[in-house]
């Protein structure tokens, strides 16, 4: 497999990954890992040999980078959520229904981080 | 008898209690695809008699993460007002070699001519349509810039008028909503969190719950927007110098507060990014007359006058792609254009240093004047690609949001919090790895590199 072709690879599961966290679907995320391993593994493979054509490999690594973001970037967005979620709850002032007066000081905390 | 009774009672208790049940799951399956509702949810206890009753129907709406979707709207709303903005303006700038760069390259090649034959009247001619074709080009960029600003002013008095719309009909809701007297307000509340997520679209506005089941909302630094049942409505006020509209609470000018949302992405357009360019634009039409009338300056006409400005004199960079224009003596006769540097009949000197000019590197960081125009250029087209991207990001996270909302609402607590950690740990599982996906793609840059 060539550095171009492994990037590719390495973009399509960061792209599943990213794809399952805006669904969101658990189960896919969880599926997601073993394919962005694999594709880690053989991207390593594929840098030892060396490349080409290296405006392709650019290009490919541009992509990759954008997938990544967006993975980050969705994952930041509801790693948050879960956290104050859950916070919630374990403080007792969450009852599914309605955050009233602990959510209000908790969402202007949300906006000054972000 | 009394045991019959109250045997057959209870079955029509429980029956009820089905029918009850049924119904609200075909009010949910009707409205699988309405906006803003949420689903619905029997209410049952035990009776007197032990049988079950129904004690009511409950939306299962989650407070938290409404604000969430409310806290992300805002930012995807701004990036795509200043996308839309931008594509306009970048439309605006013509395609690359028939817009500004155009008629520059078109000016110094009608000097270009005057230098290969001084005498030429048409050469001269030449010279004084395509200076005025090269004003003409500023001034009518400049009109359009002035156009986006205009447009999106008028898109800012809009979306005022819209913001007090829905915050009208929130205090009318929140009204509909604390007078109720117990009776079923879920539609309503459906229908307020609904309105609530279009303010949020236009600007940044802090939703506070009351007790009494009303919702008081704020905007830019806690200005009431609505409290209870009352409104307290925007308004907007021509500012000088430009006329353009300012965003007035309670007469606290709130326009500089107001970063995300739709308004805030307009604001940003309208005075930043165009004055931005309008500034560039400006220096540049700036730059090209001083440097063109100082050498012209220096040249003798034709008809042996020196001293004669090409383009008429700015004295500041501020208007000027707006006011370039050829000078009228320069317009109404062209034996004024200057081509020789002592005056001699044949001498091209200030027609050929006229015509190189188009190589001096005259702008700021030593750039040509068709460089400075593409730097413009660029800065426009990845100012409108930055804004389309961010909004893609933006709407990737609304989306996500409001499908874990409606994902998790209605299930219970456990459930909720299970769901959302199976979540969070599939997605750690995945991030773990992100780090050695950076340093693989930095290697593999470095590929590229060496």
């Amino acid at each position: 497999m060539t550095a171009v072709d492994a990037t590719a690879r390495l973009t399509a599961s960061l792209q599943a990954i990213a794809a399952a966290l805006a669904s969101p679907d658990s189960d896919a995320l969880l599926a997601a890992e073993a394919g962005l391993a694999a594709a880690i593994g053989d991207a390593r493979a594929a840098a030892a040999q060396g490349c080409a054509d290296r405006a392709a490999l650019r290009q490919a690594i541009e992509r990759a980078r954008a997938a990544l973001a967006r993975c980050r970037a969705l994952g930041h967005s509801a790693g948050e959520l879960v956290h104050d979620l859950l916070a919630l709850q374990a403080d007792g002032h969450y009852d599914g229904l309605g955050v009233i007066a602990a959510a209000a000081p908790r969402g202007a905390r949300l906006r000054a981080r972000l | 008898m009394s045991g019959l009774f109250t045997m057959l009672t209870s079955t029509s208790r429980a029956l009820d209690a089905q029918r009850a049940g049924l119904a609200v799951a075909g009010q949910n399956i009707a409205n699988l695809n309405t906006d803003g509702y949420a689903r619905r949810t029997l209410q049952l206890g035990d009776d007197q008699l032990g049988s079950v009753q129904v004690l009511g129907i409950q939306a299962r709406r989650d407070a938290l993460l409404d604000a969430r979707v409310r806290h992300e709207l805002p930012a995807e709303a701004r990036e795509g007002a200043m996308a839309d903005a931008l594509s306009v303006v970048e439309a605006s700038l013509g395609a690359a070699g028939v817009s500004i760069d155009g008629r520059l390259t078109a000016f110094f090649d009608a000097f270009a001519a005057l230098a290969a034959d001084p005498t030429s009247t048409v050469a001269r001619d030449t010279v004084v349509a395509q200076g005025k074709q090269l004003a003409g080009a500023f001034a009518d960029m400049s009109a359009r810039f002035d156009a986006s600003q205009r447009e999106a002013d008028s898109s800012i008095r809009g979306g005022v008028s819209e913001l007090n719309a829905l915050a009208a009909r929130v205090s009318a809701l929140n009204d509909a909503i604390t007078t109720a007297n117990g009776s079923n307000v879920s539609a309503l509340v459906d229908e307020r969190t609904l309105v609530l997520e279009q303010m949020s679209g236009i600007a940044d506005v802090q939703v506070m719950s009351r007790t009494d089941g009303a919702v008081d909302v704020a905007i830019g630094p806690g200005q009431p927007l609505v409290v209870g049942g009352r409104t307290f409505a925007l308004e907007v006020t021509d500012a000088p110098p430009d006329g353009f509209a300012h965003v007035m609470a309670n007469g606290v000018d709130l326009t500089a507060t107001l970063e995300r949302g739709r308004l805030g992405g307009l604001i940003a357009v309208r005075d930043s990014a165009v004055p931005g360019y309008r500034a560039a634009l400006d220096d540049l039409a700036y730059g090209i007359t001083q440097q063109v009338n100082a050498v012209h300056q220096a040249g003798y006409g034709m008809n042996g006058t020196t001293g004669q400005a090409f383009f008429t004199p700015l004295t500041a960079a501020a208007g000027a792609a707006a006011a370039m224009a050829v000078d009228p003596a320069v317009a109404a006769d062209s034996a004024r254009v200057a081509a020789s540097q002592g005056g001699t009949a044949g001498d091209n000197l200030t027609a050929r240093a006229l015509a190189d000019l188009r190589n001096a590197r005259g702008m700021a960081n030593q750039t040509t004047f068709a460089e400075a125009w593409g730097q413009t250029v660029y800065r426009v087209g990845s100012d409108a690609a930055s804004a389309r991207a961010q909004q893609k990001s933006r709407h990737d996270i609304v989306t996500q949001v409001q499908r874990l909302r409606d994902q998790v609402s209605g299930v219970s607590l456990d459930e909720e919090a299970g769901s959302m950690l199976k979540f969070q740990r599939a997605y750690e599982a995945n991030a773990r790895y992100f780090t050695a996906v950076d340093d693989l793609l930095d290697t593999l840059l470095n590929m590229v590199r060496s």
